[in-house]
């Protein structure tokens, strides 16, 4: 039999006030995985990280495949690094990013992502659309998560592009 | 007495057609629009693992926590996925696979395969104890009647740290208009591992 209700709204975060960063503490332990959606505006160029349970230490290890405004595809990515990446270049003014970690309680198991992004830089020029995949390399459970810019800026103040984001709870039967 | 009524059926063409109704007086009853439908967790190595299909959604979602049981080699496996028991070369694949560092990722477009092939799963050599894959993967419209089935998927893990996080993505066509009814997940090598985790969700719509 389904379980019923499976996609449980956790928290909303609204942030009109430029900031750094947003950490996202506290995560119940009471899901099987975790669903996240954001927009965003930021500076032009730089990149959306990601860190979880405050680790800054060389856990982390991602890939990314792009488009760009010339249909270029290109991919990368990073082995050992103190955080991932849920948007590269992400967009000047408006941006948005789906994350998803599942099994983020598990605590014998590396933990998974996989983001899925895009930045918006102006009506002329940049657009990017990005898919992302990454591997934290620790078997904590996850019971926080911050965000922020690489190169130290801020989260957009403006309402129009300010930062919300939306966290879900994914239940398995 | 039910104060609601929620009936999926298909057409001839095989259309969906949703019929609800309430009675007057009483609020509307909006279903989930996800369903955790079942979860199967290995407590031991097994070869296929296989769901039976409710014809009650619009669409399916499996969520895969992934690990092959060779302990040899430090590598990984693609997972085949069948329909309907179906293992003739009715399936096809594109993909993208990232698993080096800074690589172009590899493409490629194969028809006339006997399974969807799906990436991937590490193997359970001891370099990789803790490393499980992620995959995604969509079923779309499974019970339409007019159409062969599409699928895409995702998939991400880690199976050498010295290398960024291998990461899939792929998609496929099965070319046959039945309406899904199983789904078997088999590795393309060896079994899948303990601890592996296979959920499946349907969703409305």
């Amino acid at each position: 039999m389904p379980a019923g209700n499976t996609f449980t709204s956790i928290y909303n975060v609204s942030q009109y006030t430029a900031v750094s960063s947003v950490t996202i503490a506290n995560i119940p332990n009471t899901y099987t995985d975790l669903f996240l959606t954001m927009t965003y505006g930021g500076p032009r160029d730089q990149d959306v990280h990601v860190r979880f349970n405050s680790d800054t230490s060389s856990n982390y290890g991602y890939s990314y495949i792009r488009a760009n405004n010339s249909s270029t595809i290109s991919a990368g990515g990073a082995s050992s690094v103190n955080q991932g990446i849920v948007n590269l270049n992400g967009g000047y003014r408006g941006s948005i990013t789906n994350l998803w970690i599942p099994n983020y309680k598990n605590t014998n198991k590396y933990k998974n992502w996989f983001a899925q992004s895009m930045g918006w830089e102006d009506s002329s020029t940049y657009n990017y659309a990005n898919i992302h995949g990454g591997c934290y390399r620790s078997t904590s459970a996850i019971s926080s998560i911050t965000f922020y810019w690489s190169n130290a800026s801020q989260f957009q103040d403006s309402t129009a592009y300010g930062l919300k984001i939306n966290i879900y709870g994914i239940t398995e039967a | 007495m039910p104060v609601s009524k929620l009936s999926d059926s298909l057409t001839a063409n095989g259309s969906k057609r949703t019929y609800q109704s309430f009675l007057a007086g009483n609020a509307a009853q909006t279903p989930d629009a996800w369903d955790s439908i079942s979860t199967t967790t290995l407590a031991s190595s097994q070869t296929t693992i296989t769901f039976e299909i409710p014809q009650t959604y619009g669409h399916l979602r499996f969520h895969i926590l992934g690990k092959q049981d060779a302990t040899a080699s430090a590598t990984w496996y693609n997972i085949r996925m069948n329909f309907n028991s179906d293992s003739g070369s009715n399936y096809t694949r594109q993909y993208n696979i990232l698993e080096g560092k800074g690589s172009t990722p590899g493409t490629a477009s194969t028809i006339g395969n006997t399974a969807a092939i799906v990436a991937g799963i590490p193997t359970s050599h001891t370099s990789l104890v803790s490393q499980f894959s992620f995959t995604m993967i969509d079923v779309f419209d499974y019970q339409m009647l007019n159409k062969f089935k599409t699928w895409k998927a995702f998939t991400t893990f880690d199976y050498n740290s010295t290398s960024p996080a291998f990461f899939g993505q792929s998609g496929g066509a099965w070319s046959n208009t039945n309406s899904i009814t199983s789904i078997s997940f088999t590795s393309e090598s060896g079994n899948f591992a303990t601890g592996s985790v296979f959920a499946l969700y349907g969703l409305r719509g």
